[in-house]
């Protein structure tokens, strides 16, 4: 990425599209744009539901024997 | 795309559960692959590039995501009543009404016209400051989720007018993937849901505050 100028005196020109996520700055590429609409699917679900969604994925992605032994 | 990890399913309910003989996981997965191609599009299509906005292309937008899987429901204005819930930051649930179906198509081109009267008014990316464009983009997405002109996947379609307002302005997309985002996602977007005439301003400070964040991270 590079910046050539500033905007906003802080906010810098971007030469190619980006897009912010888990809190930083990426390039914009199909594969970023592909997480980013899974993300936008959970959202339309309401983001409460979204939260739930994603929690029950999670458990229903743990093997029991697989938790007892990291323990 | 088994590599996105878990598999989802839309709300049963949903015009867009399943497709013909997929899974609802399938159908998840596949609606997914074409908002991400639709979004590809936008990015080619206006990043740094104007952006006119009307009905149609709403429409159209929407027929890109949903018409492959679900040629029925793809691009088409619903014609009955359409009411839907937003949580309020005090925790209760609200029930509001999108526009009726008579007046689906003037609303949205109100909300249309006004987001290009103020795109033209903006200026150069360069000279014009970050909140006032995220302004004009929450207004945008507000306005298209307020409306509601479809049965289903009015979020999804209004995620993809947010996306090409952003990159046509000049400004990086937002992903609202964390708890800590998609919490605030809702609560900011509450007060411009209720009315016509309500605030964006929540939102588009949202929006400043994301942005804004990711550059310092640069840093």
């Amino acid at each position: 990425m590079s910046y050539a100028e500033h905007m906003d005196g802080s906010f810098p020109k971007l030469d190619r599209a980006h897009t912010v996520r888990k809190g930083r700055l990426v390039e914009t590429t199909p594969e970023v744009n592909r997480e980013v609409a899974e993300n936008a699917m959970l959202l339309s679900q309401g983001a409460h539901r979204a939260i739930e969604m994603k929690q029950e994925a999670q458990a229903a992605s743990v093997v029991p024997g697989t938790a007892s032994q990291a323990a | 795309m088994d590599v996105l990890g878990p598999r989802y399913r839309d709300r049963e309910e949903s015009r867009f559960y399943q497709a013909g003989d997929l899974s609802p996981e399938q159908t998840w997965q596949a609606l997914g692959d074409e908002l991400a191609r639709v979004l590809n599009d936008a990015q080619r299509a206006f990043w740094r590039a104007p952006l006119q906005m009307d009905p149609e292309r709403v429409r159209w937008w929407h027929g890109a995501i949903f018409a492959r899987h679900f040629p029925h429901d793809g691009g088409r204005l619903r014609r009955d009543r359409a009411f839907f819930g937003v949580m309020t930051p005090n925790g209760g649930m609200r029930q509001l009404e999108g526009a009726a179906p008579k007046a689906i198509l003037g609303e949205l081109q109100v909300v249309c016209s006004s987001f290009n009267r103020h795109a033209d008014a903006l200026g150069h990316p360069n000279t014009t400051g970050v909140l006032d464009r995220t302004r004009v983009v929450a207004a945008l997405y507000a306005g298209i989720l307020r409306v509601h002109p479809f049965v289903d996947g009015n979020h999804r379609v209004s995620f993809v007018a947010l996306s090409a307002a952003l990159w046509s302005f000049g400004l990086p997309n937002v992903d609202f993937e964390d708890d800590a985002e998609t919490i605030p996602h809702d609560d900011a977007l509450v007060p411009a849901l209720e009315s016509k005439d309500g605030s964006v301003e929540p939102f588009a400070q949202l929006l400043v505050d994301l942005i804004q964040q990711s550059i310092e991270s640069q840093a």
